[in-house]
């Protein structure tokens, strides 16, 4: 195999190895004569990326037989290409037979400079393969890599994870505020329960998706996403180094993410290039928040299904929702807007809670039992994401289906829900008692009979 | 316990591009204190250790609507990490001030102290809580604090910050930190100790001495405010060295050594833009105290509503 790049084409795939680089640690080469692929899974294997080059993205690109696979460091390909791309005359690339053990990589400078590296092959490569359609998602949106870092600007820069949460844009309740009511789309810091947390800034920013974005389709009841924010902003970078929207494709959490760059009109038909960012999504969903007398839970380690996810809490019964969603705003709730709490409502809540943890236990059984299904349907080691269109539900996929049928009622535009919404003023405390300081204690849940 | 307030332009403007910025360089928490005038930035008050920083403003320089109240004299401290403040504050200015959003009186950034359960959490936590509404968004911030600090706590504080508002004998005026600063930069590098000498005469005096090198700078004929004196012509054609000794021995001047360090950090108030800076020792050489001064803008009248000094502890050279 040999291929070799000069001027833009070495820009770009320059800047994907830097994208590469900032997902994974291994790079997986498989070329043959209609593209070359590289990709890459990062070691907790919730990140995969892929990027196909088209033959006519090279100046040169020959292949030897039918196909060729191999695997290097990525870092190793990140030092060929750390002498500036401008004194770059052209890159070539050589694997000598497919069985060779080292990939020549040559740069030939402006200055008449031969650089020339040979990178050992990984002797046992782990190419790992995901399929996935980009039609098979019902939700997506394009952004401007530059709007999106004016978006993440927002939050904590060490930020891990963030939270979308997507509502019909269409479905406005009538009596919705009008300014209120366009900010279907909220980003929110996701805070690991299991983590020092006391320094960490929460927060949250509502957008107008009309707005913020060049498309936006979300359509039924809202859902939520968290993944990590750093291959997002990976792939930002990239696109923005790419002069390119980001189509971001997703479905519900727990299901995967995928990101490809937005190429002209129609996604890399016109480009001789193309990208894909899958990363898997926490399974607990933020919409509705658990009762804080239960204690999070790890994920226990399933290798199969090896992805960045932890134990799902447990989903509000049927019968405990048709209490919380009596009150309208329980999707993106304001903390600061709930301290009404009576104390009758208390009590129940308290009966309430009884109930849900009695109904935890049973759902994490279900899911035990889901998950077992999952593992053996994905191939091992193949991220969660590859699950996407090969399984049925799991049975708590099911419970948590249920019901969302009978609930149609969630709106998170309700004027409650919004910043200068009626606040609750409560009695001094006197701060001597640390207990009793500020403002009352938020309930998980605001219930209001 | 309850406090909220609406931070105004003008608080943003002080906040987010002047002062947040200097006070993060000086230390990454500091506590904030809160009465029914004024709002007050401590560095290490309580601890003693380091240098120590007070910005305080009159409430109406940075917040309209200010609404605070507590049984402790309506008096609230808490700790807070720097730089979250300034993320928050950046965060909702920006949001404020997007375009479209301009002029609307509902967009207004609200500022109040609550206390609510994280996600997932059993402990309600305490938070400075920043709400803004744009026109095409709107914005949530947390800011965690510390537990407002008890009584004790609040009552050292106070005692702490009435302290080091004492004013050292003789004052001499700084005309260009940037100068300084550009000496400093070149010198930091010799060594962790600066000496300081600063006489009735005018003259500021920097130097760094080692082993084998010396290198100072010398600023003369400063504005002195407070005791001041006519500097003897017959010092004139001595060196810079020997005329501040003789000063000190006249008990004309003083001398210190602080740390290059903390005197590095105390230039970074210039981040706040003062209009000039006074630099003097406290009786007895207890601190090195620098005081930035602000003008009405538009006039070359101190301003009063805003404060910001810093004392810097003082090193012992040894007996060498």
């Amino acid at each position: 195999m040999e291929f070799s790049l000069s001027g833009n084409g070495l820009k770009t795939f320059s800047r994907c190895i830097t994208c590469l680089a900032r997902i994974g640690n291994e790079l997986a080469v498989e070329a043959s004569s209609s593209q070359l692929e590289f990709h890459t899974l990062n070691s907790s294997r919730s990140a995969y990326q892929s990027i196909t080059f088209k033959p006519g993205f090279f100046d040169v690109y020959t292949i030897f037989g039918a196909q060729v696979k191999f695997s290097v460091l990525v870092k190793a390909v990140c030092a060929v290409l750390r002498t500036p791309i401008q004194s770059i005359d052209h890159l070539r690339v050589q694997l000598p037979d497919p069985d060779a053990s080292k990939v020549q990589w040559t740069l030939e400078c402006n200055n008449g400079m031969r650089k020339a590296y040979s990178i050992t092959c990984n002797v046992e490569p782990d190419i790992q393969h995901l399929a996935l359609d980009r039609n098979g998602f019902p939700s997506s949106l394009i952004v401007r890599p530059r709007d999106l870092n004016r978006l993440l600007a927002n939050f904590q820069s060490s930020l891990q994870e963030i939270t979308i949460i997507a509502t019909e844009t269409t479905s406005l309740p009538s009596d919705a505020d009008s300014e209120t009511g366009e900010k279907a789309v909220e980003l929110r810091s996701y805070i690991d329960p299991t983590k020092d947390n006391d320094s960490s800034l929460h927060t949250q920013l509502w957008i107008d998706p009309t707005e913020e974005f060049v498309h936006y389709n979300h359509v039924g009841d809202p859902v939520d996403i968290t993944f990590g924010v750093k291959e997002w902003k990976a792939f930002v970078s990239f696109c923005e180094s790419c002069e390119v929207d980001i189509h971001l494709y997703f479905e519900k959490a727990g299901e995967p993410i995928l990101m490809a760059p937005k190429v002209g009109l129609s996604d890399a038909s016109g480009s001789n290039f193309d990208a894909t960012l899958v990363l898997a999504t926490m399974l607990t969903s933020q919409l509705r928040e658990e009762n804080p007398s239960e204690q999070p839970q790890q994920a226990a380690s399933i290798p199969a299904q090896a992805v960045r996810q932890k134990e799902p809490q447990a989903q509000p019964e049927s019968s405990h929702r048709a209490t919380a969603s009596e009150h309208p705003s329980d999707q993106t709730k304001i903390w600061s807007d709930l301290s009404a709490r009576s104390g009758s409502a208390a009590a129940e809540n308290r009966q309430t809670a009884e109930d849900r943890n009695l109904s935890a236990t049973d759902l994490r059984q279900s899911q035990r039992l889901g998950r077992i299904q999952i593992s053996e349907n994905v191939p091992a080691g193949a991220p969660a994401a590859s699950r996407h269109h090969t399984r049925e539900k799991g049975p708590l996929e099911e419970a948590q289906d249920t019901p969302q049928v009978n609930d149609n009622t969630f709106s998170q535009r309700h004027p409650s829900n919004w910043v200068d919404a009626t606040e609750v003023d409560d009695d001094d405390d006197d701060n001597d008692d640390e207990d009793e300081m500020c403002i009352q204690s938020t309930p998980p849940y605001c219930e209001e009979h | 316990m309850k406090f909220k307030a609406f931070l105004t332009e003008n608080g943003v403007m002080l906040l987010e591009r002047r002062f947040l910025p200097a006070l993060d360089k000086l230390g990454k928490t500091c506590h904030l204190l809160l009465t029914k005038e004024r709002v007050i930035f401590l560095h290490n008050l309580l601890n003693g250790d380091g240098i120590q920083c007070i910005a305080q403003f009159q409430k109406e320089v940075l917040f309209d609507d200010y609404r605070i109240s507590s049984q402790n004299e309506d008096c609230i401290a808490f700790a807070v990490d720097l730089s979250l403040l300034q993320r928050a504050v950046r965060s909702s200015v920006s949001i404020c001030s997007e375009f479209g959003a301009g002029g609307s009186p509902s967009n207004r950034l609200q500022i109040k102290l609550v206390k609510k359960l994280p996600p997932k959490c059993t402990q309600p936590m305490p938070y400075l809580t920043f709400e803004t509404k744009g026109y095409k968004a709107a914005v949530i911030q947390d800011v965690p604090i510390s537990k407002p600090l008890p009584r004790a706590q609040v009552l050292e504080l106070r005692a702490a910050l009435e302290l080091a508002q004492e004013l050292p004998p003789t004052l001499v005026q700084v005309p260009d930190l940037n100068q300084i600063q550009n000496y400093v930069d070149r010198m930091r590098h010799l060594g962790e100790m600066l000496n300081v000498s600063i006489s009735k005469y005018g003259d500021l005096h920097l130097q760094i001495s080692t082993a084998l090198v010396s290198l100072g700078a010398e600023f003369r004929k400063l504005l002195v405010i407070g005791e001041k004196a006519q500097a003897p012509p017959e010092d004139e054609n001595l060196s810079a060295e020997t005329r501040h000794q003789r000063a000190i021995m006249r008990q004309d001047g003083q001398s210190v050594h602080v740390s290059v360090k903390h005197f590095a950090k105390s230039l970074q108030c210039n981040l706040t833009k003062p209009d000039c800076a006074f630099y003097g020792i406290a009786p007895e050489g207890a601190s090195l105290t620098v005081i930035f001064q602000f003008f009405v803008p538009g006039t070359h009248q101190t301003d009063k509503s805003i404060g910001l000094h810093c004392r810097l502890p003082v090193l012992d050279p040894g007996t060498n």
